[in-house]
């Protein structure tokens, strides 16, 4: 048996070891968290493990016309993580405020839907 | 891993060399990230672009400070790189790419998440103690608390886990995700349907064999070589061919072989132990 093993660790070492376990136990239960909910999710470690993407989404105007819009304008970055369709034509209502509406659909089969300006 | 293993792992004391080659690319990363800070900020703090801050809102930088902000950035990576004002300006490194990361959800990548933690343990290590500027002006020191290393090598295994266990759904497994992220200008037989599957059946065992192989000190060379190699690959063949997509998973290679390299520093000789005094005569 080594010196090290024999060695009685200090209050100081101890809450040291402490604290490391508890940091790593924040990291290992975050992420694990993570793989239950939609994904993918931020703080997860998702990299590259489902192909998701953002809606596709097309301004309608006051007489029932669609056009696709391109939001690029109005995001930072088109993140999959994000959930666009609820966060995003909000804004984009205020940014046209000549939009009747704003409408989003997902190439996938996830349900599209409509968001009303007024 | 038990308690009183993982205590005689972090109250090592290690090579100090190896901490400071950590710090190198770190702050390599970290210089290389300022390339495309400029233009995340500024589509950010645009007034037409949507915010979307986390429960604790932090202050906005205001549009005009983008050019002062990303000049710092960039004279405090040099910085540590060399080593120098070294536990002040891994500070501020850390407080600048903790600020990105929290300004906004939209600001948050896988990478920028690793790198805030690489850059915050990094931060607890002296990893100005050998090979930097500060060591030049003052007593270089052999040997540093193992702590904060081993948490980065602890927090990289757990990178590799959870990225394993994210890519076990069937879209993943049957190379519907990998044939979405392929360049598309690679030669024809990558995207046939068998291939595509196997890809990325092998990138699924790598990492896998990643999170154990760094751990087992007869194949950790050859583990952080092929590592090394992979996310090298994943650099090259994950699209679309832009130099911003380049940038990120060469800053994320980078990172991870940053984080490989306490693997082989060598711990401190271990005290020897005190003599034990010989029993008086009765």
């Amino acid at each position: 048996m080594s010196h090290a093993e024999t060695a009685v660790p200090t209050t100081r070492q101890r809450l040291l070891v402490g604290l490391c376990a508890a940091f790593l136990a924040v990291q290992a239960l975050v992420p694990l968290a993570k793989l239950i909910g939609p994904r993918p999710a931020r703080w997860g470690w998702q990299m590259y493990s489902m192909a998701t993407m953002a809606p596709d989404f097309f301004a309608v105007s006051a007489d029932g016309a669609e056009q696709p819009l391109d939001v690029r304008p109005y995001v930072a970055s088109l993140r999959a993580d994000m959930d666009w369709a609820k966060a995003l034509p909000p804004h984009l209502c205020r940014q046209l405020p000549q939009l009747a509406a704003v409408r989003f659909r997902y190439a996938d089969s996830r349900p599209g839907g409509e968001h009303r300006c007024r | 891993m038990p308690l009183a293993a993982l205590s005689r792992l972090l109250l090592r004391r290690i090579d100090a060399r190896y901490v400071a080659v950590t710090r190198m690319v770190i702050g390599l990363c970290m210089l290389l990230k300022s390339l495309d800070l400029p233009r995340l900020l500024s589509l950010l703090l645009r007034p037409e672009s949507l915010r979307l801050p986390y429960a604790l809102p932090l202050p906005e930088l205001p549009a005009a400070w983008i050019d002062g902000f990303t000049t710092t950035w960039i004279v405090l990576s040099i910085m540590l790189m060399l080593g120098a004002l070294t536990k002040l300006v891994n500070l501020a490194l850390a407080g600048m790419i903790g600020y990105l990361l929290l300004l906004d959800q939209q600001t948050y990548t896988n990478n920028n998440y690793a790198l805030t933690l690489w850059v915050v343990l990094l931060l607890l290590a002296d990893s100005g103690a050998a090979v930097s500027v500060d060591a030049l002006l003052r007593r270089p020191k052999a040997f540093i608390a193992a702590w904060p290393t081993e948490l980065l090598k602890l927090q990289l295994t757990i990178v590799y886990i959870y990225s394993v266990l994210a890519k076990l759904n069937a879209s993943y497994l049957s190379g519907g995700v990998l044939v979405t992220y392929l360049r598309d200008d690679l030669p024809p037989v990558a995207y046939a349907p068998g291939v595509v599957v196997a890809l990325s059946l092998i990138g699924l065992a790598a990492e896998a064999w990643l999170a154990v192989g760094l751990w087992l000190p007869r194949l950790r060379l050859l583990t952080a070589l092929g590592g090394t190699a992979f996310h090298i690959t994943l650099t090259l063949t994950i699209g679309p061919a832009v130099s911003l997509r380049y940038l990120d998973l060469g800053i994320f290679t980078l990172m991870m072989i940053a984080a490989y390299i306490p693997f082989f520093a060598p711990a401190a000789p271990e005290p020897a132990p005190a003599p034990v005094a010989a029993a008086e005569p009765a």
